[in-house]
């Protein structure tokens, strides 16, 4: 009897049961061994997921590029409050469509309330804000509501301090950056219990490329010339 | 056969004073006599038709207002303008509405259910009615005078029946008639046509002719007007910008039934609120895309007043529609969601509230220099993307000066040079050489050397 007063709730994924299957609409993260930790291979398409990391300027942001390079989405994407400017020549040879992006200098006391209108408009896929200060328990409630009513996808990047705090949002992830990629443990997702944390390696072939003008010796020569 | 609707507003004057009447005595006057009063007042002995001095004899707490004919007009033809999403051949007739409704049936059901719509609508609207149909608008408000709604096939057997005493005609012509031993309507129309018009006043026969549905009056029909001008005034001045959210609410709920009755939307709004200290705010709103739903004009509205701080209370908010355009109907493909509408409230929205400049959108010129070719402008086109070495996640605007040696600032060189030399047209030349950099063995940076001042700086950051 409870189970199918309850049955509407789980089919819609607003609730769902430890070690069980859920049927919650996904995004490929655009990494494979990310994708096989996650609950249905991807990260919840209409849902609040919360970054918690120390390195604001990239394992987040890489993760929401990976994201969005393989959605097939025409709605817009938002950059609220990023730590400093997104290069848009970048953002174009990631294939990423700029004229569908908005980013928002947001004044800390509106934060919680432009990242609500922008998560339920419903004119947003997919919105990657950081967190200035700390949001209340009642506004990342409220923020999940919104993405779920709006079907859009919130990444909130916050201090990795916040891990040990409670939190309504269904997907938290703490991250860890080195040069050669990001650890990434996800600690709270729907339907299964914490996993261990994986590394996803950086792309960076374009870098060791050898190249005419790599420079581990001409540098040398260079600084001793110049210096 | 024609069917009209006569609709009576019974607090008409006391709703046209913006005055709270429902739980205060309330009294309207106009040259020392009380003209209407609240139901709070009639309970405390006050009628209309008293003496001004009388009514507050009896009761001393009374509230009076004097009677602007201005109000009253404009409010019915606010009234009007509500009736008229319910029928297109509205009028303003003896100081009420006369809709003809014959027409709306197959829209809005019979005339049970129609009046049910409008009472309805009327309560949401916080206002009273009173209402019934007939053949002519005489024969209707007759009915609504005695209180009585008779369905279609009973019209003419209820108006048989009603005293003569109630017709809206001159005393002496009703002592007339009764001196003539008609009783009651119907008595009237038992005795010959012929017999009838000789014997009385031309005015007087043709009255009756009219609410037996058997003469037209003429009427002039309201239209909408093409300018939308209403205000909404306070009794007592308020004294906080919250309490004008329902006053909002309300003005762009007429301005929305407006708008859609005229096929029209708007993309500015000007709002004037007065203060007792006689101050004016005026303010204007203009929307990124032309609306006509109410809520895409009140969010707006509200999240730009609502930073308003009158110096003292408030008496009067007045919105005024002038600008507006034809709408066009929406070309929305039967599988794809509107997210366009969606899109212009939401920018609507946050730059009422966070201003113009709160959402950038980046954009590409084309310029080699990194620094101008990477905006955030919403006014430009976005080049599209040459072969280029690849660029940082972020750019640092201004860039960082790193002094004369990038290593001894923590950057090692990997990859480089990318020799960037430009900006002789426009006196600020470029002459750089970028390279990419190990960060203290964790990040990837992007640095350049000026080759004039031979100074490093940072530009950006790849993770």
């Amino acid at each position: 009897m409870k189970t199918n007063l309850l049955r509407p709730l789980f089919d819609a994924g607003k609730l769902w049961q430890g070690n069980t299957e859920t049927t919650i609409e996904v995004t490929d993260t655009g990494f494979p061994e990310l994708n096989t930790q996650l609950c249905s291979q991807g990260w919840p398409a209409h849902m609040l997921i919360e970054f918690l990391t120390d390195d604001v300027f990239s394992a987040p942001i890489q993760c929401a590029l990976a994201t969005w390079r393989s959605q097939h989405d025409a709605r817009w994407i938002a950059f609220v409050n990023p730590p400093l400017t997104p290069c848009t020549e970048r953002l174009m040879q990631e294939g990423i469509d700029t004229e569908k992006v908005d980013v928002m200098n947001i004044p800390t006391d509106q934060f919680a309330w432009c990242l609500e209108q922008l998560a339920l408009s419903g004119s947003t896929r997919s919105i990657i804000a950081w967190e200035m200060e700390t949001l209340t328990s009642t506004q990342l409630r409220r923020l999940q509501l919104a993405c779920q009513r709006g079907h859009t996808q919130l990444f909130l990047v916050r201090q990795l301090t916040h891990r040990n705090q409670a939190s309504p949002a269904p997907v938290r992830v703490s991250m860890q950056s080195s040069i050669t990629g990001f650890e990434i443990t996800i600690f709270k997702q729907p339907g299964t219990n914490a996993r261990p944390p994986i590394v996803v390696p950086t792309e960076l072939s374009w870098i060791q490329k050898p190249s005419p003008a790599r420079r581990t010796t001409c540098i040398n020569k260079d600084s001793s010339r110049l210096h | 056969m024609v069917i009209y609707a006569y609709l009576k507003f019974p607090n008409l004057l006391l709703d046209a004073q913006g005055v709270s009447h429902h739980n205060e005595c309330v009294a309207i006057h106009h040259q020392g006599q009380i003209m209407q009063c609240s139901e709070q007042a009639l309970a405390e002995g006050v009628v209309p038709g008293m003496t001004l001095s009388m009514a507050l004899t009896l009761c001393p707490h009374l509230l009076t207002k004097t009677y602007q004919a201005d109000e009253e007009r404009r409010l019915i033809h606010r009234l009007a303008l509500w009736a008229y999403q319910y029928s297109h051949q509205v009028a303003i007739w003896n100081k009420g509405l006369c809709i003809e409704v014959s027409k709306s049936k197959s829209l809005f059901g019979d005339l049970a259910e129609l009046t049910q719509t409008l009472k309805n609508a009327a309560s949401s609207q916080s206002f009273q009615i009173q209402l019934a149909f007939g053949y002519t608008p005489e024969m209707a408000a007759l009915f609504v005078q005695e209180g009585l709604r008779p369905k279609e096939h009973a019209f003419q057997k209820t108006l048989s029946r009603i005293s003569i005493d109630a017709v809206a005609i001159p005393r002496e012509q009703i002592k007339r008639l009764k001196n003539m031993g008609f009783r009651t309507v119907g008595d009237y129309f038992s005795a010959p046509s012929r017999a009838r018009q000789a014997r009385i006043h031309q005015d007087t026969f043709l009255y009756f002719d009219a609410i037996a549905g058997r003469h037209q009056t003429p009427l002039s029909w309201f239209s909408p007007p093409p300018v939308f001008d209403q205000s909404v005034e306070f009794l007592r001045g308020l004294e906080s910008v919250d309490m004008l959210k329902f006053p909002i609410n309300r003005l762009t709920q007429d301005a929305a039934n407006w708008l859609r009755q005229r096929v029209c939307v708007t993309g500015q709004l000007r709002w004037e609120i007065t203060q007792e200290n006689r101050n004016i705010d005026v303010l204007k709103v203009s929307l990124n895309h032309p609306v006509n739903s109410a809520t895409a004009l009140s969010d707006p509205s509200w999240l730009q007043l609502e930073k308003l701080r009158p110096a003292s209370p408030m008496t009067r908010i007045r919105l005024t529609i002038q600008q507006v355009h034809q709408a066009s109907p929406q070309k929305n493909d039967l599988f794809v969601k509107t997210h366009d509408t969606d899109r212009s409230q939401l920018l609507d929205r946050l730059t009422a509230r966070l201003g113009k400049k709160c959402i950038q959108t980046p954009c590409r010129l084309q310029d080699p220099r990194p620094e101008y070719a990477n905006q955030l402008d919403n006014n430009h086109n976005t080049h599209p993307l040459p072969h280029l070495p690849p660029r940082p996640l972020w750019l640092l605007n201004p860039p960082e000066s790193l002094g004369s040696s990038p290593e001894k600032a923590g950057h090692t060189l990997l990859q480089g040079p990318e020799r960037i030399e430009s900006g002789w047209w426009d006196f600020e030349p470029a002459c750089r050489r970028y390279w990419i950099c190990l960060f203290q063995s964790t990040r990837i940076s992007w640095i350049y050397q000026d080759q004039r001042s031979k100074s490093w700086w940072l530009a950006g950051w790849f993770t």
